[in-house]
Order: structure tokens, then sequence, then C-alpha cells
């Protein structure tokens, strides 16, 4: 793809994702309000997803994605056709996969989940509609997209049910002979809070709360383990303050209750005298790392070793380490990222390690 | 075999309903263990919901690594079993103020099962200098103490089974009961196979995961029929651990069972209040009575599922699914 190809369409996806947001058209409006009404996420989640859209996308933001992912003169994804099978586990999770596709120059194809069927349609029937990107197309029913023969597929999912979506994308012949699979399978994200000046404590509780408890605790970037070299009797209770004063737990999770496991375990944590904090609908535990337990948060202490190594111990299940700030010690070889961007990350980001658009201007090969 | 007579003798008393038991042995650590009190007070089950039917909470077993779990003041003269770890990890401690309970759990216990007087016991472990304080050795140790022929005995690690003891024991008109944990015993097949005599029988206690590779009891089973030369239905499984008392044996069967003063329930992994369906899997929970001076009422760590008649399989260790992030994601058709 040409530099002015690429600009041209960097611009257009801008203005289009713009116009979205705007909204004189009224799609979002009706997609946000069908996605509230019928309980998918918190309105509060979604605003600040579009927020987030809002802060981090534009034609100058999309120019520097694709010239870091090297798609300028490289090897071109036009003619290519990407399948994307979107998640549902947080509102507008699909986008970063939409946008990059769209910047590649492929032609689009999206399996919309069905947890999440307003909002992605309600973008991508606006950039078809009024931005001339006409060869996208999407279906909630993977029947739909039956024969489609795409290049490349991108999905998330747990590594236990990949064998089943294969079988059914073979089943309905859905990718061409030798398609690229970009799978991602992390679950969860870590964070590293060495000893922390008194002045520290307060902000990094907070940005811990947020990076735990944001888009109701779900999401790969979710903070659910983290390793510290703090007092963790001073953090937890620093982070169980914390977020007894966001107003978003206040207003969306207060209310909640354990569910059967985390109340069971609470009371194990108060049988054995270890120390934890319920806060709505989670728990959060001074324990050594547990992360297969939805609603759980462990806090462990330890060194900055200690954490490096269930890092390699837990491989790919972990998406993103965080330090607070991005800035000190950090074990060698790993890039962090800043705690206090973990639900706010640039449109670059990597989920499972892969920039997305590098993967599809690359042809999956990388 | 002598049986002293201990004051919470009623434990093995089968004439006793288990319930009214279990309701006694509740009653007395509900009263004296504070985090087993807690336990049950922070799931909001305590002496009033259990007489409405509820069944005691589980505690999980952690809570022998976490916290000590005795109703009577530990102290460091106390026999204490604790479980293995790898240097650094913390370990189970299970503190026993009288001994003898055990001791007439695993007799009691092993001859429901077998006609025990009929047998040797051939532990090839190691031998209790070494391991003071496993469970698995103390019992072994007590029943090789017990066979007053003296045929009974530790073997030598790394060595072939001995046929002097082999032939010992059909002079004395005795049979052989070869016993030995997973990866040991699949060391000896492989190192030195052997015809048994055709009335042995071999109790394997688990530890599937030797220090070369990770087997399945199926498997194990079968190179253990090959190198011995017996038929399956002689290879048989104990189960028991260190936070436990009593012991479960399988017959070739696979299926375990329990003696009368020790239950199993398989529990709902998401909701471990809750037993699950016959034939369903999930946490295997343990109410064993003989754990009279610790806690009887436990949730394990093992996968496993049971038939409507009790018995049950072990499966593993349980690995929780995945729940978080992206897994559920991509909505079937």
């Amino acid at each position: 793809m040409s530099t002015t190809a690429l600009k041209e369409r960097a611009w257009r996806l801008g203005e289009g994702v713009h116009t979205w947001l705007t909204d004189s058209s009224g799609l979002l409006q009706a997609a946000v309000a069908q996605t509230v009404e019928n309980k998918l996420f918190l309105s509060d989640d979604v605003h600040f997803a579009l927020q987030d859209i809002q802060r981090t996308v534009t034609p100058g933001v999309l120019l520097d994605w694709a010239e870091a992912a090297k798609c300028e003169g490289g090897a071109s994804a036009v003619n290519k056709r990407v399948l994307c099978l979107h998640a549902g586990n947080l509102p507008l999770v699909g986008f970063q996969d939409v946008v990059a596709c769209l910047m590649s120059g492929a032609t689009y194809a999206g399996k919309i989940s069905r947890k999440d069927p307003w909002l992605l349609p309600s973008l991508l029937q606006q950039l078809k509609q009024d931005k001339g990107f006409d060869d996208i197309t999407y279906s909630s029913s993977l029947s739909s997209l039956k024969g489609l023969q795409a290049n490349m597929v991108l999905f998330s999912g747990s590594e236990r049910s990949i064998p089943e979506i294969r079988k059914i994308l073979e089943q309905k012949q859905i990718l061409a002979h030798g398609a690229r699979e970009l799978i991602r399978t992390a679950h969860s994200s870590l964070a590293w809070i060495p000893e922390l000046a008194p002045e520290q404590l307060s902000q990094t509780a907070a940005d811990m709360a947020k990076a735990t408890f944001r888009y109701e605790g779900k999401g790969c970037r979710t903070l659910t383990t983290a390793f510290t070299g703090h007092d963790t009797r001073e953090l937890l209770q620093a982070v169980a303050s914390a977020a007894g004063t966001s107003p978003y737990i206040q207003q969306n999770l207060l209310g909640r209750s354990l569910p059967p496991l985390l109340k069971y375990k609470a009371a194990f944590c108060e049988a054995i005298g270890r120390e934890h904090v319920v806060i709505g609908d989670r728990l959060i535990q001074v324990s050594e790392p547990e992360v297969h337990t939805e609603g759980l948060i462990t806090l462990t202490g330890g060194t900055l070793e200690d954490c490096r190594a269930y890092l390699d111990k837990q491989g790919g299940r972990i998406q993103s380490l965080y330090i607070p700030g991005g800035k000190g010690p950090q074990p060698e070889g790993v890039e962090c990222e800043p705690l206090e961007q973990a639900q706010t990350p640039p449109l670059s980001w990597k989920p499972d390690g892969t920039d997305p658009l590098k993967w599809i201007c690359s042809g999956g090969t990388i | 075999m002598s049986i002293a007579i201990h004051p919470i003798d009623f434990i093995f008393d089968h004439k006793t309903r288990f319930s009214e038991r279990m309701m006694r042995v509740f009653e007395y650590q509900y009263g004296k263990l504070g985090a087993y009190q807690t336990f049950c007070a922070a799931l909001g089950t305590g002496r009033t919901e259990l007489q409405a039917g509820a069944m005691p909470p589980l505690l999980p077993v952690e809570a022998f690594r976490e916290s000590t779990i005795c109703t009577l003041p530990a102290d460091p003269s106390m026999l204490r079993f604790e479980s293995s770890g790898t240097t650094g990890m913390r370990r189970s401690v299970h503190y026993i103020p009288y001994p003898e309970i055990y001791r007439q759990s695993v007799f009691r216990g092993i001859g429901l099962f077998y006609p025990f007087d009929e047998f040797i016991i051939l532990a090839y472990t190691p031998g209790y200098q070494d391991n003071p304080h496993s469970s698995l050795i103390w019992m072994l140790q007590q029943f090789i103490n017990n066979d007053a022929s003296g045929l009974s005995r530790f073997l030598e690690l790394g060595e072939p089974l001995p046929s002097s003891a082999l032939h010992a024991a059909r002079a004395a008109g005795r049979r052989v009961m070869l016993f030995g944990a997973a990866f040991g015993l699949i060391d000896l097949a492989e190192a030195f196979p052997v015809s048994l005599p055709q009335d042995a029988v071999i109790i394997e206690t688990g530890g599937m995961k030797t220090h070369r590779r990770e087997m399945g009891r199926d498997e194990l089973h079968r190179t253990l029929t090959d190198a011995f030369g017996l038929p399956l239905a002689q290879v048989h499984s104990e189960y028991g651990m260190t936070e436990l008392l009593s012991q479960a044996y399988a017959d070739g069967t696979g299926w375990f069972r329990c003696p009368h003063w020790m239950r199993v329930s398989i529990r709902d992994a998401e909701n471990p209040m809750e037993e699950m369906p016959h034939g369903e899997e999930g946490l295997i929970g343990i109410i064993d009575l003989a754990n009279y001076y610790s806690c009887s009422f436990l949730l394990t760590g093992d996968k496993g599922v049971q038939q409507a008649d009790g018995s049950f399989q072990v499966l593993g260790r349980y690995i929780p699914e995945n729940l978080r992030g992206c897994n559920f994601l991509i909505d079937q058709e």
C-alpha cells in the first residue's frame, strides 16, 4: 500500500470514528441505549470506553501506529480477507482489531459477539455508509460467514476453546487453506508494586483499584495479581480505601454480594487470619497468586525476582506487567506498562504481545 | 493386634449412625477449634443450622499449611505429620495428640477391606528413620511392627525385591502386600521386574507425577501388572494424605471405598457448600471422624467423581478452569 493510500485510509478512518462519536445520525446513541437497557454492560463502562476511543483515535495516531507497524511500503494486506472473531466481555473490545484491519487495507469480516451486538456494528455501519469502507461485512452468526475463505483470522479465547473454534471454521469453510491465525489467550494482568514512599501510596492504590475494578473486573488487561515489596497490609488497606472513595465502584459495585466461591474463600481467610478485603463482589486477599478464580485478586509480598519467576511460570496467560508510572526497576527483557494506563492503553497496545496491525500487514507471518 | 480403648472410641462404633457420630465430632470441634468455628460462622452455618439438617462446612486442607489445626495446644513433643514439599514451600502440619487414634484408624480401616492377618507387608518406600513426619511411613511402620512373624519390612530402594522375602512369605503361608508410592513402584517395575506370587496384592499410594513424567492411573497399573505378573484386579490403590487419619482403598476397579467413619462427597468447585450429583466431577470433600483432634470436615484440592453407592474415583489434582478474561467470548452458534 502506498504512503498516499495509507494516509487516505487513516484520514477516512479517523474521520469516520469522529463522525460516529459525534453521532449526528443517532446510530451510536441508539446502540448505547440498547446495550445499557439490556444490561449487557454498565453505562459507566460504555461511556468510559467511548471517551477512551475519542481520546486516543485521531488520524495522526493512526499514521504513527501504521509507521511503527511498518505497514507503509511493506508487505501489503490489500486483497487479503481478514476475519475478526470479536470478544464480548467488554464494551467495544474488538475496536482495535477493526481499526487495524481497515488501516491495513485488508477486507474486513467480523463475527460480532452476541454479548456486544450493537456498539461495534454501529461503528461499522457508519464507516460503511459514510466513509466508503464498502468491503466491510459482519454478522453475529458464523453461519452467515460460510464460505468466506478468509486468509487471516484474529480471535481471543481460552486455549481450551481453540479446537472447537477451528472445527467450526473448517466445517463452514470460513477460512482459506493455509489461513494464518492470531490467537490471543491471555486472561489477566500482573503488577509489580515496589516499596512506596508515603506520598506515592494513595495514588498507586487508586491506580490499582482502577486497574482492578474498571469494566467490572473483566478483560485481560484487568489487574488480578500483584507482587509487592511494600507492606502488604498497608497496601491492601490503601486499595480498599481507594475503592471506597471511587465513584465508579461506589455507584456500580458496592451493592453486589460475593458469589458462593468467593464467600467460601473469604470465610477461609477469616478462619486462618489471612488479610483480605471484600469490595462488592470481589475479594482481595494477601496470599500466593491464584489466577483462576473470577473475582479474586491476590496481593503477594515478595521481590521483583519473585514477580519475574511468576511471570515466567504463567507464560502467555498474563497479558501485561504493570509498574507504577512505568518507571523504576523492572524485569529484564519484559516490556512493562504504566499501571495508570491499565484500562486506558494506547490504540497500539499489543494483545498477547502482538501488534495486530503489524501482524495483518505482514500477512500473518510475524 | 491389640486395640486400646480410648474415650473417643465412639468414632469407630459402626452400630451408631454416622450422622450421630458426626454431630458429636462437630460439636467438639466447633467448640474447641477457633479457626473452624470462625469458618462456619462466616458461612452462616452453626449448631442450629446443623440441627436443622445442614451439613458441616468443609474447611480447605490448606488450613493445615496456613494455621495450626489442633483442638489441643500443639507442642513440639507431639507426633506430627508433615506434607512433602520442595525447599521454601510451606508444608501442611498435622499434630497428633493421641497417636493411638491414628493407629486404630489404620488397622481397623485396612481390616475392613483385606484379611490383613493373611499378609506380610513389603514397603518399597523410604524408611521411618528417613521420614519420621510422613503419615504414610508411620502407618507402614505400624503395620511392620504389628507383624509378629518379622517378615514384614521396608525394602531397600533401588534394589530388586529380595527373593528371600518372597520365599519366606510363602513358607509361612502368608500373602504379600507390596506398598509403594506410584513413582517408586514404577522405578522398581522398570528396573527389576519380577513375578510376584499370584495371590499377592500391590497397593500404590498415589503420587503419579514422577521425577520423569506424569502418568495416569490406568497406565501405571498396566505397567505394574506387566512387571510383576499380576492381573489388574490385584493392583490396588490407597487414598490418604497428611491431613487425614483415615484411608480409602480401591480394588482393581479403581473405585475407592471408605471405612464407615469416613465419608466422601463431591463438591461443586464453584460452590463447595453444594454437592455434585452422582457421576459429575468436582472437588473431593471428606469427613474423617478420626481427625477428632484436628478438623474432620475437609475439602481437598483433588478432583473426583462418585457413584450412588458412595464409592469414588480420584481424577488427579483439580485444575480450575480459567474463567477470567476472554475464554467464554466466542459464543456458540
